[in-house]
């Protein structure tokens, strides 16, 4: 009864939600900053309202981008969702709308996809969620179980990302981080150490013991500020190589959670001795187990970030669970696609260049996922319907990708036609054999050259009219 | 056994738990990164990191194509168009005369230097969304596929050429160098539109006479070679700013950030030799891509009239071969890829590309009469083995460039990644 009661109490430890606050505001601040990048560079009219059409993602297709004014509209509502964040007016229902729009910005177009945003959109929901108003108040304290969650989802990211980097790929061969640094060979001071061979598989493993160990390092005390000097050094760096937008700097600003809660009143020289109290109370950073939602929530989190490990194949090759799975800047890939389409009426077959339909993005973004690839076949089919409906149609895709900088190799069955892929069984080994070309059937070789690039050029040539003519059965 | 006893023994078991679980957990930690590391995701070897000079410079790869490629880059099409013009201006009304046939010879010359200049869309030349600096100036002198043949008819016929500043009140797809192989090729006594346009359901065109129609050819091509010119005045006015930003490409504060900006655009070429070159001028017509619903399409050969459809595609590959494939200097796209994957990958790609270069090379100057006498004919294969070499050596392009060298599509730069 008394370790109920202590436990109770444990899960009612209030403190300064100084820090949630500070969150709040730099999330609003971001989410002006990165809304209005987009509207200046004419992100919005590139992405939304120039694509002919889009792809959608599976079982959430909300059709696509609304009208020109709309995407604006949208926009500039979360502009002013980030500005009333920032100025704390009413920060939790415009954490929530900013949340639900940004949310809903992300269905309009799967080839518009970023960990980023789908980690903006999590903490924007947190956010609106968290019991804290912003408005700066002495007594203004919240549940630590909060301060907490957002400890944990920031720890996920982490964590997730280090177990992205356990592979061959990214521990032995230094990639993909050896093609992307090469890009960066003449960039003062650090260009030669990036061109140095052993260079980038040093990077490699640094960027890999930093997600493993970071979160371990910011929750202890005495060596959170070294950590935190850590994640400015390691994220500003990533913001200069790589061209990841606003990610660096989100993590920058909401890694300042594993500060004491009531940092921002340190910063404020407010009242040391209250602080020192905060401080050791926020120390403990635990989740009680009486926290059903918080355990919900990341149970949740853990298991769609993990369910790729349930899936057959190579989640960098295949993509399946790649999404919410925070395997951040882990591979480098393209792909060429054409579609070849049977008129089953007519017995014509041709080929369709997806750019015939689509932007270069998005069909850079879509040559080398095979679920995109089915989905916009079956979007190709309602094109070519052209509002008909009874006209009979087979797609096969001639689609071949590179990975991490190998060689290419085919990564949908060109003789599956892809209307009649059930997306839903894709997971299950029969459907999936059918569909997808798994990793270990290609191929791979590696960047530099060995023998193993004389094997038969056959077996990756682009299909041409005269083999999907064989394959069928069918006249020419 | 006592309390005190089982407490004792029920800690030592709780620490040998815990440490035995740390162990383990400590030892799977190691197995499983020995494991993962030690395994294959795909077969590898390691390479030589970091750009090569050896085999690639891009400062090279750039200086030589400023300086041998982009700097005369118009000089030869310029140089064509005075003959053109000044043959045109000595045309005579009567069809038959050499005068023509001149004109048509000079055309030829014109159209053949710019479809070298056809695959360099860079800057000023290039499409305003795709490259840098680029103000989309090449559809004033060439819009094929979306060239409209009725309107050049239509315009003949009411003589609306004449009217003052009729080529700047001109959609760009009935102006150009189509419209002059037009008049120059097509038969006097035809025109393009169907027979629901006016111009031939009200009989117009059928009332002009043939001279009258040779009168008014030689008239409306003076003015569309007018147009072609003003449109490559424009083009030679903006072209050397536009080398200086190339030039500049070191310095931050010019349209190009570095090196790397300067190979995407050279890259956007790729793209002109996919869509244009392999869907739309072979594909369409080997009856692989819309809108031929037939078995083979020969009227939708580029080039048509003047029967130079398979000249002008070989002078587009190599072009872009020149700056793809340059295995004696360190300044192509090969030598880049040699640089970062060996010298056995970039002759894997180079020995793909040259065998779409060669069986290209066998392309006959006009597809029409292969064509036309359908699939099976002699020399059809020609075609078919360029259209089938170049897929492949495309696929590989698309598929590995970018993961090797980094290099995206056409404003694949919008937006963030990742």
């Amino acid at each position: 009864m008394k370790s109920a009661h202590a436990s109770v109490h444990r899960s009612r430890t209030k403190v300064s939600s100084a820090s949630i606050r500070f969150l709040c505001r730099t999330m609003g601040a971001l989410l002006v900053l990165s809304s209005t990048r987009f509207w200046l560079k004419g992100w919005l009219e590139e992405l939304n309202n120039k694509p002919q059409h889009y792809i959608p993602f599976y079982r959430l297709d909300f059709g696509g981008p609304p009208s020109e004014t709309l995407v604006y509209s949208v926009y500039f509502t979360l502009i002013l969702c980030g500005l009333a964040m920032f100025f704390s007016l009413a920060s939790r229902a415009a954490a929530g709308l900013a949340c639900v729009l940004l949310f809903w910005v992300q269905t309009w177009d799967a080839t518009n996809y970023l960990n980023h945003y789908a980690l903006l959109v999590i903490l924007l929901g947190m956010l609106a969620m968290a019991p804290c108003h912003g408005r700066r108040d002495q007594n203004d304290t919240i549940d630590l179980r909060w301060v907490n969650i957002f400890r944990a989802q920031l720890a996920c990211v982490y964590i997730f990302a280090a177990f992205a980097k356990l592979g061959s790929d990214w521990l032995r061969y230094g990639q993909p981080l050896d093609l992307w640094l090469r890009a960066h060979w003449d960039m003062p001071i650090l260009g030669p150490f990036f061109s140095w061979s052993w260079g980038p598989l040093i990077m490699s493993w640094a960027g890999f013991i930093y997600d493993a160990t970071i979160v371990f390092f910011l929750c202890k005390s005495k060596t959170r500020p070294f950590a935190y000097i850590a994640v400015i050094v390691f994220h500003v760096m990533t913001s200069l190589l790589f061209n990841i937008g606003m990610f660096p700097w989100i993590m920058i600003l909401a890694t300042t959670v594993f500060f004491p809660p009531d940092w921002p009143e340190h910063l404020k020289f407010r009242s040391a001795v209250k602080s020192r109290f905060h401080f050791q109370k926020a120390s403990a950073i635990t989740l009680g187990k009486q926290y059903l939602l918080a355990y919900c929530f990341f149970f949740l989190q853990i298991t769609t970030a993990s369910r790729h490990y349930f899936l057959p194949g190579n989640v960098l090759w295949n993509d399946d669970g790649m999404r919410l799975s925070w395997r951040v800047m882990v591979r480098e890939k393209s792909g060429s696609l054409t579609y070849i389409v049977h008129d089953q009426d007519s017995g014509r077959i041709s080929n369709v260049n997806p750019h015939e339909y689509l932007e270069w993005r998005q069909v850079a973004e879509m040559s080398a996922r095979p679920a995109m690839i089915v989905l916009f076949a079956k979007k190709l089919e309602a094109i070519l319907q052209n509002g008909d409906g009874t006209r009979r149609f087979q797609i096969f895709a001639d689609s071949h990708a590179s990975l991490n900088g190998r060689r290419r190799s085919r990564m949908v069955n060109p003789h599956i036609d892809l209307l009649a892929v059930n997306l839903s069984k894709s997971f299950e080994g029969e459907e999936y054999s059918a569909y997808k070309v798994s990793i270990a059937e290609q191929h791979v070789v590696p960047i530099a050259a060995t023998e193993n690039l004389l094997l038969p050029m056959s077996k990756d040539a682009p299909l041409h009219r005269i083999d999907i003519v064989k394959s069928l059965g069918l006249r020419q | 056994m006592t309390y005190q006893k089982a407490k004792s023994i029920e800690k030592v078991s709780t620490f040998e738990a815990t440490s035995a679980f740390a162990c383990t957990a400590l030892g799977l930690f190691v197995l499983l990164i020995t494991a993962l590391v030690g395994c294959d995701e795909g077969e590898r070897s390691s390479t030589e990191m970091g750009i090569n000079d050896e085999y690639f410079s891009s400062s090279e790869m750039i200086d030589n194509l400023v300086s041998e490629r982009l700097t005369n880059l118009t000089v030869d099409f310029s140089e064509a168009l005075t003959r053109l013009e000044s043959s045109v201006t000595n045309l005579s009304t009567a069809s038959q005369d050499e005068s023509w046939s001149i004109a048509q010879a000079a055309f030829k010359d014109t159209i053949l230097a710019w479809e070298v200049v056809e695959v360099f869309q860079l800057g000023p030349l290039g499409s305003v969304s795709n490259v840098e600096l680029g103000q989309s100036l090449r559809a004033a002198i060439y819009s094929y596929d979306a060239f409209k043949a009725c309107t050049v008819d239509v315009n003949l016929v009411n003589g609306r050429y004449l009217n003052e500043g009729f080529i700047a009140g001109q959609t760009y797809d009935s102006q150009g160098l189509l419209a002059v192989e037009q008049l120059l090729f097509a038969p006097v006594n035809e025109n393009l539109c169907p027979s629901t346009s006016p111009i031939n359901r009200e009989g117009s065109f059928a009332a002009l006479a043939e001279e009258d129609r040779l009168v008014r050819r030689k008239a409306y091509l003076a003015v569309l070679l007018d147009g072609v010119r003003e449109a490559l005045d424009t083009i030679e006015g903006v072209w050397p700013s536009y080398l200086i930003e190339l030039n500049n490409y070191t310095s931050s504060e010019g349209a190009f950030m570095d090196y790397r900006d300067v190979l995407e655009d050279l890259y956007v070429a790729l793209f002109y030799v996919e869509t244009y070159v392999k869907d739309r001028k072979l594909g369409r017509v080997l009856g692989l891509y819309e809108p031929c619903t037939d078995d083979v399409c020969p009227k939708l050969l580029e080039l048509y009239h003047s029967g130079l459809s398979g000249f002008s595609i070989r002078e587009n590959l190599g072009a872009f071969f020149d700056l793809y494939i340059d295995a004696n200097a360190k300044t192509g796209f090969d030598a880049w890829v040699e640089s970062v994957a060996g010298s056995d990958r970039a002759t894997l790609i180079r020995d793909e590309a040259n065998q779409a270069k060669s069986s290209c090379a066998l392309l006959p100057d006009s597809l029409r009469p292969i064509l036309e006498s359908g699939r099976g004919s002699e020399g059809f294969d020609v075609i078919e083995t360029c259209f089938n070499n170049l897929q492949t050596m495309l696929t590989t392009y698309k598929a590995e460039l970018p993961s090797l060298l980094g290099v995206n599509p056409p404003m694949e730069s919008a937006s963030d990644t990742d």
